[in-house]
């Protein structure tokens, strides 16, 4: 009798204790996401921002923003030739213009997307704390749709 | 102590505990079962709507009413368990992968490492053996090592299970995987034999553990994408917009800090630390700090420099190179655009001044000998226009240099070389080699879809060095595995081992490969006195110490650095010298047609070397290279050895010794394969009188050798490299009377073709012996005279229609006169 007690006392104690270590589990999780991998975002966050920002050279457009397009530019003729250097001046005006212009097009959309890439943090971190809520909600809501009659009708 | 207590001394227990809860292989499986549910419900989903919306599916509208919340349900659960399957393995990794796994990086106090943890995890209620067997690593390793996985369950449940194991000590402070196999090695003779059976050594199975371990470890890396440093790897769509301020450097260089090899350092693997610190020191100095890396032509040099690249970026480097960019400058692009001196000495120039005024640069020239050339040809005087900058404190260079021309031109350009530090780079050993395309060898998996046993990848490294002596083993390694990978798509192989290697190479070089290094070689020469003794007659003693000495150097591991035997004959004419080299080709490499003949006696004048390995002058090749170019294995029969002059012996000293030699061309010649029989008729009179005596051969060998060696004929080093010294006794009459008979066979044997028999007789074979043999000449003219007499008077009477198929020959001799009477 006091043998079977035993048994059975152990069957619930480790049942009881595999279901702790789930739990535990479960628990080490939330600490983690909502924790270190939240800062692990933030991180990831920052490389991509660096990213977007190097994709479209950003920097590089910026302190470049007046020089020749290519660098194609004429250089002036030693002394003083009033018409060439006119004409050289007006050349690379006109490659300096051309040069602008395209930067300004090319920044535009590079701030653009930036932009959009710092206004989608919130958003990510938003889906990153709902998330395991979300899981246990599609789960749960999952279930009740398989096995109900009522709900759709 | 016991595992289950040494377990729980690190941190690393819980996580341990943890992954065994949902472990990988748990949560790979729901990921796979929820895609493929997901995939399947969004179509049936699609279809249920359209019966839905349709009128003309009235009748199963119900049912698609019933099912719809149904789908969409058990597509809600699928996502459910997608989802959290994978945020419980990005929980897990980042537990044990940011610290620990790719990086290696464990802290000191570690007691095992992960790897090993999980090993031990998986034994802990059995033993290590069986933690191994039954671990992801181990499952992988045996996969490396081309075992079936159910060998090794097998093994698995043959083996007994040990209750409470004792842990195993470590040599070092932490416990790693590598420790546990080697214990398992040398603790479970069991287990040694389970692979020795199947022909893997101790080396093999450790190299695959670090195999494995590797891939593992550079899988991980790689699948975090979004690392800074992958991120950086994506060059930005306007950066040529404008140029920076090393506009000019820019044009002929790049930075070899944002090199692949540089960034992933989980791709490479190299072992290069002597050299770096040599560079290191040359780069240090304060004035002139500038070193020249010399070595083979191929990728090794900057290999060399990449490994120096990842130290910088550790920050594990001398100070004077911290934080410093190595600067790749391609003599190549200033060739092609330096027409003319004064563009070249001012482009280089402000190249100079561009690197010395950006300051953090060190320039690396990919070729100088090149730049140097190219300065020649242009007419400037490149090494005094830039010896102040070489002198200079503030400028460090690193100049690449091939060998052969660093000792061509640069060694004799003093002003020049006294600027750098030299620095040689070594080359690598096989087992490198192997570690290196290893790597590679990933990479070609998963473009090709194959996959490499590890005894494949070793065996590319030696084959590299043994089958292709010219040029950095490396390199050849790396090009074969590229060449081997294609070629196995061709022939539907998709598991590619040591047989698919060996087969592929036979393929590429026509070297039979597997006759030469297979299993069979074993049987060959286990019974290598029995398959030479039917052929060659009354030499056992001589075949017996061929046979030895064969056996001694094949035994083991072959050394790919020596041709595969070579033998030193000595004896009279006509006793069997040639019959055993022919004997031998026939063995070794399945024909009498794989021996080929070089009549030494040929080569004694002045011209000798000339004739045998060509002639620079004349652009003449040589014809020993052309042999062993066009066969690169087989018996090569040196005749009259002693007869060619000094020069030629000291050609034969290296092949011996080296397995290789350099044509005039400088290019090198593969006789590694070859087995070399050199004869010799010195002393052949000594070698009669001795036997008169009736001593036996072996009694006078050393007598005999000095002899020779005080004659002056060979040299003591040169007898010495012969992996034996033979000695061929004249034959007596019994043994000219077999071999009377063995030639008479032959004979019949090519009448009974055509329908004839000849019967041998005693009184035939003696008639042979006496009038076919004589001292000087020993068993030579046997064949001749069976020629001349015999086979004469048969194809007489064929001609005249006496003899005609379905014939008997008997022979009749008279009066020492052979005629035949027909049956």
């Amino acid at each position: 009798m006091n043998e079977l007690k035993v048994t059975i006392f152990k069957r619930k104690s480790n049942w009881y204790n595999g279901c702790m270590r789930y739990l535990s589990v479960l628990l080490g999780y939330l600490k983690w996401h909502y924790g270190k991998a939240l800062f692990t975002t933030f991180a990831l966050w920052r490389n991509f921002s660096v990213f977007v920002f190097n994709f479209f050279s950003i920097k590089s457009l910026a302190s470049n923003f007046f020089t020749p397009w290519k660098r194609l530019a004429e250089t002036y003729p030693k002394g003083i030739h009033l018409q060439e250097d006119l004409e050289i001046f007006l050349v690379n005006t006109m490659m300096r213009f051309v040069g602008m212009v395209l930067r300004t097009i090319m920044l535009a959309i590079g701030l653009f997307c930036y932009f959009i890439f710092l206004l989608s943090m919130p958003f990510f971190l938003i889906v990153w704390l709902l998330l395991p809520p979300f899981i246990l909600l599609l789960i749960v809501f999952g279930l009740i749709l398989i096995f109900s009659n009522s709900i759709w009708k | 102590m016991e595992i289950r207590d040494y377990l729980k001394q690190s941190s690393l227990y819980n996580v341990l505990a943890e992954e065994s809860l949902f472990s990988e292989r748990a949560r790979t499986r729901i990921i796979k079962i929820s895609n493929t549910i997901i995939i399947c419900i969004f179509f049936i989903l699609i279809v249920l709507f359209f019966i839905e919306s349709s009128a003309k599916f009235k009748d199963y509208q119900n049912m698609a009413a019933f099912l719809v919340p149904r789908m969409v349900g058990l597509l809600f659960v699928s996502s459910g368990c997608w989802i959290f399957s994978k945020l419980m393995g990005f929980y897990l990794s980042s537990k044990y992968y940011f610290e620990r796994v790719a990086k290696n990086n464990y802290s000191k106090d570690e007691v095992y490492t992960f790897s090993a943890g999980r090993i031990l995890y998986a034994g802990r209620k059995t033993d290590i053996l069986h933690g191994f067997l039954n671990s992801e690593i181990g499952r992988l390793v045996f996969l490396r090592l081309g075992v079936s996985e159910r060998d090794v369950s097998d093994f698995y449940d043959s083996e007994p299970v040990i209750k409470e194991e004792v842990m195993p000590k470590t040599e070092g402070d932490m416990m790693k995987i590598e420790d546990l196999v080697s214990y398992l090695y040398s603790a479970k003779p069991n287990f040694v034999k389970f692979l020795n059976e199947r022909g893997i050594s101790d080396k093999e199975l450790s190299g695959a553990v670090d195999w494995v371990i590797y891939e593992i470890e550079s899988r991980e890396y790689l699948s975090e994408w979004w690392r800074p440093e992958f991120l950086s790897r994506i060059k930005g769509i306007a950066d040529d917009w404008s140029f920076g301020k090393t506009f000019l450097l820019d044009k002929y260089s790049r930075n070899l800090m944002k090199d692949f090899e540089v960034i992933s350092e989980s791709f490479v693997i190299s072992n290069r630390d002597t050299e770096i610190s040599q560079i290191e020191n040359a780069l240090s100095k304060t004035v002139g700090s500038n070193a020249m890396l010399v070595g083979e032509p191929g990728q090794e040099k900057i290999q060399v420099i990449w490994s120096m690249c990842r130290n910088i970026k550790k920050g594990n480097i001398a100070a004077a190179l911290s934080n410093k960019k190595p600067i790749l400058l391609s003599v190549s692009s200033i060739a092609s655009v330096c027409k003319d001196k004064d563009t070249f000495e001012d482009q280089i120039q402000r190249i100079f001044y561009e690197v010395i005024k950006a300051g953090n640069i060190i320039l690396v020239i990919d070729n100088i000998t090149q730049l140097l050339k190219l300065a020649e040809s242009l007419g400037s005087d490149f090494t005094n226009i830039m010896d102040p900058f070489f002198a200079s404190s503030v400028i460090q260079v690193v100049a690449l240099a091939n060998t052969a021309d660093f000792h061509q031109f640069i060694e004799s350009n003093k002003s020049l070389i006294n600027r750098f530090e030299t620095v040689f780079v070594r080359p690598l050993s096989d087992d490198e080699v192997a570690r290196i395309i290893s790597g590679s060898a990933l990479l070609s998996e998963r473009q090709y879809e194959i996959f490499y046993t590890y005894q494949a990848i070793q065996e590319l490294a030696d084959s590299a060095g043994y089958y292709f002596p010219d040029g950095v083993s490396s390199d050849k390694a790396e090009s074969l595995l590229n060449e081997i990978a294609p070629w196995a798509k061709r022939q539907n192989i998709f598991l590619i081992d040591k047989d698919a290697v060996l087969k592929f190479i036979e393929q590429k070089t026509n070297i039979p490969t597997s006759r030469i290094v297979s299993a069979t070689e074993k049987d060959k020469l286990l019974n290598l006195e029995k398959v030479l003794g039917q052929r060659v007659i009354g030499q056992d003693d001589a075949i017996l110490s061929i046979s030895n000495a064969l056996r001694r150097a094949r035994s083991g591991v072959r050394n790919p650095n020596k041709p595969i035997g070579s033998f030193l004959f000595f004896g009279p004419t006509g006793v069997g010298k040639t019959e055993t080299a022919k004997a031998l080709a026939e063995v070794f490499f399945g024909g009498e047609k794989d021996m080929m003949r070089l009549d030494m006696s040929e080569y004694q004048t002045d011209d000798a070397m000339e004739k045998l390995i060509g002639s620079f002058a004349s652009g003449k090749p040589g014809i020993f290279s052309d042999m062993l170019r066009e066969k690169q294995y087989g018996v090569v029969l040196l005749d009259e050895f002693e007869k060619t002059n000094k020069e030629v012996l000291n050609l034969f000293l290296q092949i011996l010794d080296e397995g290789f030699f350099s044509d005039m061309m400088g290019q090198k010649v593969n006789a590694r394969n070859i087995i070399f029989i050199a004869t010799s008729n010195a002393g052949a009179e000594k070698i009669f009188e001795m036997v008169k005596e009736g001593k036996n051969p072996k009694d006078f060998q050393e007598d005999l050798i000095s002899e020779i060696v005080s004659k002056g004929l060979f040299k003591p080093e040169l007898i010495n490299r012969f992996d034996g010294t033979i000695i061929f006794k004249p034959l007596n009459k019994e043994d000219l009377a077999k071999v009377g008979k063995l030639m008479l066979q032959k004979l019949s044997k090519r009448l009974i073709e055509k329908g004839i028999t000849l019967n041998i007789t005693d009184e035939l074979i003696n008639f042979v012996v006496v009038n076919g043999t004589n001292d000087a000449f020993g068993a030579r003219p046997m064949n001749r005279f069976i020629q001349d007499t015999i086979e004469g008077k048969i194809a007489t009477a064929m001609i005249s229609g006496e003899l005609n198929t379905g014939n008997n020959i008997d022979p009749i001799i008279e009066n020492n006169n052979f005629s035949i009477k027909v049956g």
